[in-house]
């Protein structure tokens, strides 16, 4: 290890750091729906409120989803890692489940933010 | 370094990362998060770096990530192995220029520098910053196996050195 290789250990360890804690602060409080987007379009909204089993039909693939007790993950897809599964049930707002293979994101958000337009003043202008 | 040789080993090592990439594919070795491996075959561009020109270990980096995206992964696969492994191949040849870095320590930026290219891509793919909720754990786990890797490389360095091979 060399001094020049400390200073890289500790810059990667701050931008690790500085990361997390930005995540930290990102993350929010209880979401009320998930949105589903898939490759960047809106796919649908569901509330986390009511039990739901959501089929996904994309064009690259298939995914579904369940809504259970506020939370919501992903129960099983088509594609081939699997990865989307492995998630840990999302209920806070800005966490997510994605599928690469599938451009498929699921993602909690607040109660009113609706559709692509998230700036509370679109309305009341 | 003459043509010939330099032909001969950029066959060679490219070959060599095709057996590192099928034994990584063999290995069970998974967290859950995708994206995260050990990145064996990048010992051989590590290790590349340090005895051939930057230009061969280029085309080396290019076909190891062509040949086993399509013979061990798919198509959505190399794209995001692609952007990463160009991004950390930058990142440590200008470290390894900038004199004063150790072989663990360029590594280590390389690996890192990896997975955030791949996260890049990933977002850009996705259309959606939700994917850079994996960024800490990415960079961190980059800079580990990175780091692990060069250790290797450093170690294999030392032989090949004893053998005389430039």
């Amino acid at each position: 290890m060399t001094k020049r290789d400390m200073l890289l250990l500790l810059f990667i360890a701050a931008a690790v750091a500085a990361s997390e804690l930005f995540m930290a602060l990102w993350k929010g409080g209880d979401g009320a729906k998930i949105r589903v987007s898939i490759d960047g379009g809106l796919y649908g909204e569901y509330s986390l409120l009511e039990d739901r089993v959501i089929d996904i039909e994309g064009e690259l693939g298939y995914n579904r989803l369940v809504i259970e007790n506020g939370s919501a993950y992903m129960e099983s897809a088509d594609c081939p890692d699997k990865y989307c599964m492995t998630y840990k049930p999302i209920a806070r707002t800005n966490e997510s489940i994605i599928c690469l293979p599938h451009r498929l994101v699921v993602e909690v958000v607040a109660a009113g933010t609706d559709g692509e337009s998230a700036q509370p003043d679109a309305v009341t202008r | 370094m003459t043509n010939t040789k330099k032909t001969a080993y950029c066959a060679m090592l490219t070959a060599l990362s095709l057996i590192f990439g099928y034994i990584e594919a063999l290995l069970p070795f998974s967290v859950g998060i995708p994206g995260i491996k050990l990145g064996l075959a990048n010992l051989v561009v590590v290790i590349g770096l340090y005895f051939m020109p930057a230009g061969c270990v280029f085309t080396v980096l290019i076909l190891k990530v062509t040949l086993s995206s399509f013979l061990f992964g798919n198509l959505s696969m190399l794209i995001y192995s692609m952007a990463g492994g160009i991004l950390s191949f930058f990142v440590m040849l200008a470290l390894k220029k900038a004199k004063g870095f150790s072989m663990p320590g360029v590594s280590m930026a390389g690996g890192a520098a990896h997975n955030m290219g791949q996260l890049a891509v990933a977002s850009l793919a996705v259309e959606s910053t939700a994917v850079l909720y994996y960024l800490p754990v990415l960079i961190a786990a980059g800079a580990v196996t990175g780091a692990v890797i060069g250790a290797v490389a450093y170690r294999v360095r030392r032989l090949l050195w004893k053998m005389d091979i430039d």
